[in-house]
């Protein structure tokens, strides 16, 4: 059974429709979030996702490293934005109207990431997913939990854990 | 190995264990003035004997021997010490004293361990029994024999009563009968109406049933008062009621040696009568306890609020300039005003209900110092004022241990032993005094001592030794003097018992500045020492100064600035690199925000004119160096989260209306950084 897009390509992320989430775990199959960085697609599995909202003003917090963009507001919850593209090792872009701030679970509390734009959530059965290859553009290996195929095209699943560790 | 239910039934006693001791321990102390002064408070006793008789009860129910067998037996001695058949002299409070001081400590060992072991009662034990073989003055100058009472009323009079009467007798106060007769219907508020009024100007020895009969709708009640106020006095205080009557009673003369009270009463009164005639199983206190966290919570709550009721009203000022909309703006900004005193009323009730008086830690300091004063042999009396003072719940646990620590201190290094005092032609006793006050939205809190204060040069010259100081420079005074808050500087070449433990002034520093105080030291040489801690109110919402680094906005709490300024480029001078001005006689370093956060197009850096925030934490003073002030505004801090750990000069951050978050500015670690260099 191939599996198919379920949302659509109009960057519309708030409207991510979520109601064949128990089918699809009972058939081994897992839904990802893509977004794109610097022309590659990357994703996140949809468990690891709190929701989608719109750049805002960050407030820079001085004494930090550069993939720490500083800090929002949601909702009266301080929230740390981490610069994603920084953070892998991309070269920096400016923001547009298609940038978005990915707000995902940490332990107890939030992260936001700064992703390029979203395109959108796709189901994956299990065993699509392969380990990373020694080399994977220029984000290094360590950020990557694995590949897989999508629609012919090529999507790299990130580490989030390792993604969001700053103590390394 | 107690199992899960037992320890939860050992939280619940530890909770309201402590609560008992604690009360009375505020007792004891006030019991012991009111005993060498010859006039306590029977009300006070009697409270004091039922908490202990609760603690008895609670800890008796879940077989704490210890605690059950001690309280017992202190228990037995108060009742002594009610009934006047032993005095309070020196055994009997040291035995309360310290058996209160054990129960606190077993209490503790149960709430930790959730056994008693390890300590032992039998010398307490021991203790109490002496007291109560010391033998009362007692009741042997005065009797009831030429007393002008009713024969049927000194009858019906118990063994408590009778002392009671005596007592009052003894002092010289006069008797009164207060004749009452009240319908049956309202017969019990308008008793207790009379006697609350009565109770202010003296003593209800006893309330009588009477057994007049003059109406059957009416009940009667004689009252006897002992008071020291005239009938006229009295009279006053009652006002006018129809039935009741006030009558003096004839105490008589010098009476003659005495013969040994008549009658006693039947023993089911006696065993009624025995403290408990108001008690019910309805719990008296108004109180709930409620766990601080869920006053956090909603503290959170009321500072979202805050945050929307801004967002409002900004709405409210956007839509006023906009056609068509003025009658709407007006009435959205009327609402948001109304919205904003309601709020701040709500944000005032629940600040209020984390606030509890700072006395609680007082009465802590002051079974310390007894302890102390026996056990060194050194005479002290601890007096306290303002102990009503109300701090942030959190905060006065936090203050307990620094406080703990400068009393040491002053009991230690500041008093003299007493034969040294007296050549000094100084009281034998010495006196530390324990001061609170609240000032806007501080909290000042002094200690003072009459000892022999702080030798400035000593601690120069230990400063000079140390490399701390240049010899021969001339450092003033108050900045020798905070040398004495630097790790591990000691005057006192041999460590005491007491203070020998580690824990330095720098620590207490540490601590006080953690609740966003400030400390100073003021001494003479043989006279005394004061410390003064300043402290704010509550830490959750502070009011912040906003001021403007390049296109970055931080806040300052307010509690640490002691000025701002506008000052000129040519006022700054540079000493060993460093940027310093001299205001107000002093030097006071300055730190660029610009600089230390690294923000770009800071006009600071090349304006003539700049702005200078003032902030002082503990003895230290710093300026910062800003590009413009934004004006105050109250914030809610919140944590920069585990993300930001280990970044240093930024103590948190605040929402303000316009859903951006401030970052609220570490004073204490930006000065450390300033005056240490980074």
């Amino acid at each position: 059974m191939p599996p198919g897009a379920k949302s659509n390509k109009d960057n519309d992320p708030e409207g991510l429709d979520r109601e064949e989430d128990q089918a699809s775990a009972a058939e081994g199959l897992t839904e990802l979030l893509g977004f794109m960085l610097a022309d590659e697609e990357y994703a996140l599995d949809i468990l690891e996702i709190k929701e989608i909202i719109r750049l805002r003003t960050i407030t820079a917090v001085p004494r930090t490293p550069d993939y720490l963009k500083g800090i929002i507001t949601l909702r009266g919850v301080i929230v740390p934005v981490f610069d994603l593209r920084r953070r892998l090792g991309l070269d920096e872009a400016g923001h547009g109207q298609h940038t978005r701030i990915v707000v995902v679970y940490r332990g107890d509390e939030f992260a936001g990431m700064i992703v390029d734009s979203i395109t959108h959530v796709m189901e994956v059965g299990v065993e699509e997913i392969e380990p990373p290859p020694p080399t994977i553009g220029t984000v290094e290996v360590e950020f990557i939990k694995g590949v897989t195929r999508f629609q012919e095209r090529l999507v790299i699943l990130l580490n989030l854990a390792r993604v969001l560790d700053v103590k390394s | 190995m107690a199992g899960k239910k037992e320890k939860s039934a050992y939280a619940e006693f530890v909770i309201e264990a402590e609560e008992l001791l604690e009360s009375m321990g505020d007792r004891l102390t006030a019991l012991e003035k009111d005993a060498e002064e010859g006039n306590v408070d029977p009300g006070m006793v009697n409270d004091f004997f039922r908490s202990m008789h609760t603690l008895k009860g609670l800890s008796g129910m879940l077989g704490l021997k210890n605690v059950s067998d001690l309280s017992h037996g202190l228990e037995n001695l108060m009742d002594m010490l009610r009934m006047g058949k032993i005095d309070f002299r020196h055994g009997a409070m040291d035995a309360l004293f310290s058996g209160v001081e054990i129960l606190s400590r077993l209490v503790a060992r149960v709430g930790a361990a959730g056994s008693e072991e390890g300590i032992d009662i039998s010398a307490e034990l021991r203790r109490i029994r002496q007291a109560m073989e010391e033998k009362a003055e007692g009741d042997r100058d005065v009797t009831l024999e030429n007393v002008g009472l009713d024969q049927r009323i000194l009858e019906t009079l118990t063994e408590y009563e009778e002392h009671r009467l005596l007592d009052n007798l003894r002092r010289n106060n006069s008797l009164y009968r207060v004749e009452a007769h009240f319908p049956f219907a309202s017969f019990d508020r308008e008793l207790h109406e009379i006697s609350e009024k009565l109770r202010s100007q003296g003593e209800i020895i006893s309330t009588l049933p009477s057994s007049d009969e003059s109406s059957p709708e009416t009940i009667s009640f004689d009252l006897v008062v002992g008071s020291a106020k005239t009938r006229k006095q009295i009279a006053r205080s009652l006002g006018k009621r129809k039935g009741v009557t006030l009558h003096a009673v004839e105490c008589g003369g010098t009476p003659p040696p005495a013969a040994a009270p008549a009658s006693r009463e039947p023993p089911e009164r006696a065993a009624a009568e025995a403290g408990y005639e108001s008690m019910t199983l309805k719990s008296l206190s108004q109180t709930v306890r409620v766990d601080i966290r869920k006053l956090d919570n909603l503290m959170n709550i009321v500072g979202e609020l805050v945050i929307n009721r801004t967002s409002i009203s900004q709405i409210s000022q956007e839509l006023l300039v906009l056609r068509g909309f003025t009658g709407l703006a007006v009435d959205l900004s009327k609402g948001a005003r109304n919205l904003e005193r309601n709020l701040r009323q709500l944000q005032q009730a629940v600040i209020g209900s984390r606030m509890v008086p700072i006395g609680q830690v007082f009465s802590r300091l002051n079974r310390v110092v007894r302890k102390l004063s026996q056990d060194f042999g050194k005479k002290v009396e601890l007096t306290v004022h303002g102990e009503e003072t109300e701090l942030d719940k959190l905060m006065v646990e936090d203050l307990a241990d620094p406080l703990l620590h400068l009393v040491r201190n002053s009991f230690d290094h500041g008093l003299e032993a007493p034969a040294e005092r007296k050549k000094l032609g100084k009281p034998e006793v010495g006196s530390i005094e324990l001061r609170a006050e609240q000032r806007g939205n501080h909290i000042i809190i002094e200690i003072e001592d009459d000892g022999r204060g702080i030798d400035v040069e000593k601690i120069r010259k230990i400063a000079v030794d140390k490399g701390l100081l240049e010899e021969g420079h001339s450092a003033d005074e108050q900045s020798v003097l905070n040398f004495l808050f630097l790790p591990a500087f000691s005057t006192k070449e041999k460590a005491s018992q007491m203070s020998g433990r580690g824990v330095g002034l720098d620590v207490v520093k540490t601590n006080v500045a953690r609740l966003g105080g400030m400390i100073d030291v003021e001494t003479e040489l043989g006279v005394g020492t004061r410390l003064t801690i300043t402290l704010p109110i509550t830490l959750a919402i502070i009011q912040a100064l906003l001021v403007e680094v390049g296109d970055e906005h931080f806040a300052i709490p307010l509690n640490s600035i002691l000025e701002s300024n506008r000052i000129y480029k040519g006022q700054i001078k540079t000493v060993e690199k460093r940027e310093v001005i001299h205001l107000r006689d002093r030097t006071l370093p300055l730190l660029r925000l610009a600089d230390i956060f690294r923000i770009g197009g800071s006009r600071a850096a090349n304006s003539d004119k700049l702005y200078v925030v003032v902030v002082g934490l503990a003895e230290k003073r710093l300026g910062l160096v800003v590009d413009s002030l934004q004006g105050q505004q109250e914030v809610v801090i919140k944590s920069l989260g585990e993300v930001f750990e280990g970044v240093t000069g930024v103590a948190g951050a605040t929402e303000l209306g316009d859903k951006k978050a401030i970052l609220v500015l570490d004073v204490g670690a930006l000065i450390e950084e300033a005056t240490h260099g980074s």
